[in-house]
């Protein structure tokens, strides 16, 4: 008796040993399991999950008067890790990048990975403490389902830890900024490129031809007609493959444009890459998104990285 | 609020249309399978009046919607099903019942409750942002109403490789007058989690179980993800899997209401998505097993009604793009095609492929599913025979994703550059094995 109740002692021990090392890489820093075990930190995740799936089928055992308890904590923890994961976020997001850590020395980017455990924890005791009849008598399908039973909860931590990780990164922001316009939300999801593509449009007639990069290397996003049609409709556009070439089509505004990629392939950041003859230039500040207007001549190298030429036959 | 009315009319429609084909379904679950087939058929048919002359606005639209809801009601009455449309929606009953459920019951169904909330929160938040959404789907979305006609998208080239299901109900928000369509892939989403439960709760009688297996599903990272994007992927893999279990259903149930939701699932997983011919292994699935039970008959109607709701879109396709995809020339020209050009070479980097994008990335689904294979013998032994036609389809399917790579390896120069595609191509694997494995447990696991 007294050596199963060690046995019986040494899993819940296990099952909750995981926990510490979760809080380590929150509280202490991250990668601190692997820094002290040499080993990922969902090794121990897996062997807490193994003493799970053991207490769940083979523990015939009754010693089981803190349950209730137990479930009551886990439920707090649960709540108190989630809202954490939001606040901290939210804090992080409405201060600047690092804030949360320079001031409370939480990597709370590791929180999900803990409410993920805790989670787990939560489900396994309240499936033994509610499911009385899960016990099977025969060792075959004992063994297959227990096998099953350890795989699902695998799959279930590490996707809850993914899926909320994925909620707060998205969630986070409608906390911050619930009333932001779409052209904020989509400048936000695609950066520069968004704000360029609004100063295109806002610079160009709806009738206007543009002429826009090859799509090579750093020009994917601008020379891309399928894409930069999203947001230029119904301008017409056109490009060609060679960056040193114009179209033989007829067109009436080009692009200014650097490249967003940083592999800048054989023919090197910046286009166009011949002097071209403007009736006016725009260019766009990449940081302040100022607009200055010029008039002259296009001449590459010399000219600012991202704008917009109207031709002088127009 | 009209978009509200708006998307209410389509669930009216597929609420009434449900209610004539399989009466027997609970109120929830004719609401959610009838907002797949109602947003699945009205889509088609905007698709196939359009073809006929009549315009993509707000006026005809309506119309159209309105004729498919009358029509369904006046089904019904001629059907005599419209004795089972009684709303029955008692909220205070439900709440009282809910506080009696246990612990477990209420920590499953808050988690469940939380991940959909988040999507639709996400969803109501965010606009149509993921680079094919924009190229693609919400774009086609933008220009058709503008005159009406497909002929200015299809005069801008590359617009007809995929179907118009997503575009058409992106198409529906913004005619409605709405700005951003992202809340209907949480409306998927929530589809799928409520009819993933209700066809568990038809087989597996726990409440516990099922609910179990629905978090399991509804906590995917990949779903959910999915539930956030305005791709194809999720509701092809929802008709899909959709497809399969009713199906399945049907072998068990001997309803032919159910054999005939499958078919219509089928036929809109087309209708969303071309590209992989999964369907085609449902549809022989379904046959073989019609032919072995000699129902001649539906072995005939359950590919006729798949063709038919496949059709409009290839023939329109064909037109189009010249090229033609019937089904015939598909199916031998690949057999050829593979007889011809079988090599290890090609089979151990195929299989390296198959190993990189799909089943490392499934792998402990995978695992569980060979697990349950392990129950097979029973299966066999106890002649179970619906049990059975859902292996059979599982692997037919896996046997599709293996061979259709293979074929793609040397007929596609750049097969191996679209990994994650593959990936998300796979996503119906999901619900499908966590049901095959809730099933399996359920029934032999225990006894």
């Amino acid at each position: 008796m007294h050596g199963k109740l060690k046995f019986y002692q040494l899993i819940i021990a296990l099952l909750f040993v995981p926990l510490l090392p979760l809080l380590a890489e929150t509280f202490i820093y991250s990668g601190f399991f692997k820094n002290f075990f040499n080993a990922d930190i969902s090794y121990i995740i897996y062997i807490g999950i193994l003493a799970g799936t053991y207490y769940l089928f083979f523990n015939k055992d009754k010693h089981e008067p803190l349950i209730d308890l137990l479930i009551n904590l886990l439920i707090l923890l649960l709540f108190v890790t989630t809202v954490a994961v939001f606040i901290l976020g939210y804090l992080e997001e409405v201060n600047f990048p690092n804030y949360v850590f320079s001031v409370f020395h939480v990597h709370y980017h590791n929180i999900p990975a803990l409410v993920s455990y805790v989670f787990y924890l939560l489900f396994l005791l309240l499936i033994k403490n509610e499911t009385k009849t899960l016990l099977i008598e025969k060792k075959l399908s004992l063994k297959l389902t227990s096998a099953v039973f350890f795989l699902l909860s695998v799959y279930l931590v590490n996707n809850s830890n993914q899926t909320l990780s994925l909620i707060e990164r998205k969630v986070i922001t409608i906390l911050v900024k619930p009333n932001i316009t779409y052209n904020e939300k989509m400048s936000k999801e695609w950066g520069f490129f968004y704000n360029y593509m609004l100063f295109v449009r806002e610079n160009t007639p709806s009738d206007a031809i543009v002429h826009l990069p090859p799509k090579l290397d750093p020009w994917q996003l601008t020379g891309n007609i399928g894409l930069v049609r999203y947001f230029l409709y119904p301008r017409q556009l056109v490009n060609t493959s060679d960056p040193f070439s114009l179209s033989n089509k007829k067109f009436d505004y080009l692009l200014i444009s650097k490249g967003f990629f940083t592999q800048a392939g054989e023919s090197g950041h910046g286009w166009p890459k011949i002097p071209i003859e403007a009736d006016k230039i725009w260019y766009i500040d990449e940081n302040t998104k100022e607009v200055e207007e010029f008039n002259g001549q296009f001449i590459p190298h010399t000219s600012k990285d991202w704008g917009l030429i109207k031709l002088v036959n127009n | 609020m009209t978009v509200i009315i708006g998307i209410l009319a389509i669930i009216l429609f597929g609420y009434l249309f449900v209610n004539f084909i399989y009466p027997k379904f609970s109120v929830l679950e004719k609401i959610t399978v009838g907002y797949l087939l109602g947003i699945g058929i009205f889509t088609l048919v905007l698709f196939v009046v359009n073809i006929r002359g009549i315009p993509y606005g707000i006026n005809p639209s309506s119309i159209i919607l309105l004729l498919l809801i009358i029509i369904s009601i006046a089904l019904n009455y001629i059907f005599k099903t419209n004795k089972y449309l009684k709303f029955n929606l008692d909220l205070q009953k439900i709440i009282k019942e809910l506080i009696r459920y246990s612990r477990l019951e209420k920590f499953l169904i808050f988690s469940i409750a939380f991940l959909a909330i988040n999507s639709f929160l996400i969803n109501i938040y965010w606009p149509v942002t993921e680079w094919d959404s924009l190229v693609l789907y919400d774009f086609r979305a933008k220009i058709f109403p503008i005159t009406g006609f497909m002929n200015e998208a299809i005069s801008l080239g590359y617009f007809f490789g995929y179907p118009l299901l997503t575009s058409l109900a992106h198409m529906w928000v913004y005619l409605l007058g709405g700005e951003n369509p992202m809340f209907l892939y949480s409306l998927f989403y929530l589809s799928l989690i409520i009819c993933f439960y209700f066809a568990l709760t038809r087989s597996v009688h726990s409440r516990k179980f099922a609910l179990l297996f629905t978090l399991l599903l509804a906590v995917s990272n990949l779903i959910f993800e999915h539930s956030t994007w305005a791709y194809t992927n999720l509701p092809y893999s929802i008709f899909l899997f959709t497809g399969i279990t009713y199906g399945y259903l049907w072998q068990k149930e001997k309803d032919w209401g159910l054999l005939f939701i499958s078919a219509i699932f089928v036929g809109l997983s087309i209708w969303t998505r071309t590209a992989e011919p999964f369907w085609l292994g449902i549809v022989l699935t379904v046959i073989i097993f019609l032919l072995i039970k000699k129902k001649i008959l539906q072995a005939f109607i359950y590919p006729v009604i798949v063709v038919m709701i496949r059709n409009p879109w290839i023939k329109f396709n064909a037109v189009i793009t010249g090229k033609n995809l019937s089904i015939e020339r598909s199916v031998t020209s690949s057999v050829a095609s593979v007889s011809k050009n079988i090599d290890w070479h090609t089979i151990s980097i195929v299989g390296n492929y198959l190993w990189t994008y799909i089943i490392s990335r499934h792998l402990l689904l995978l695992l569980i599913f060979l697990i349950s294979l392990t129950f097979l013998p029973k299966m066999v032994i106890k002649k179970d025979i619906s049990l059975i036609h859902l292996t059979f389809a599982i692997f037919i399917i896996f046997g599709m994703v293996v061979l259709g790579t293979y074929i793609f390896s040397y007929s596609l120069s750049t097969w191996n550059e679209i990994g994650d595609s593959a990936y998300r191509m796979t996503m119906f694997i999901i619900p499908l094995i966590l049901y095959y494995v809730a099933l399996v447990l359920n029934n032999y696991a225990n006894k």
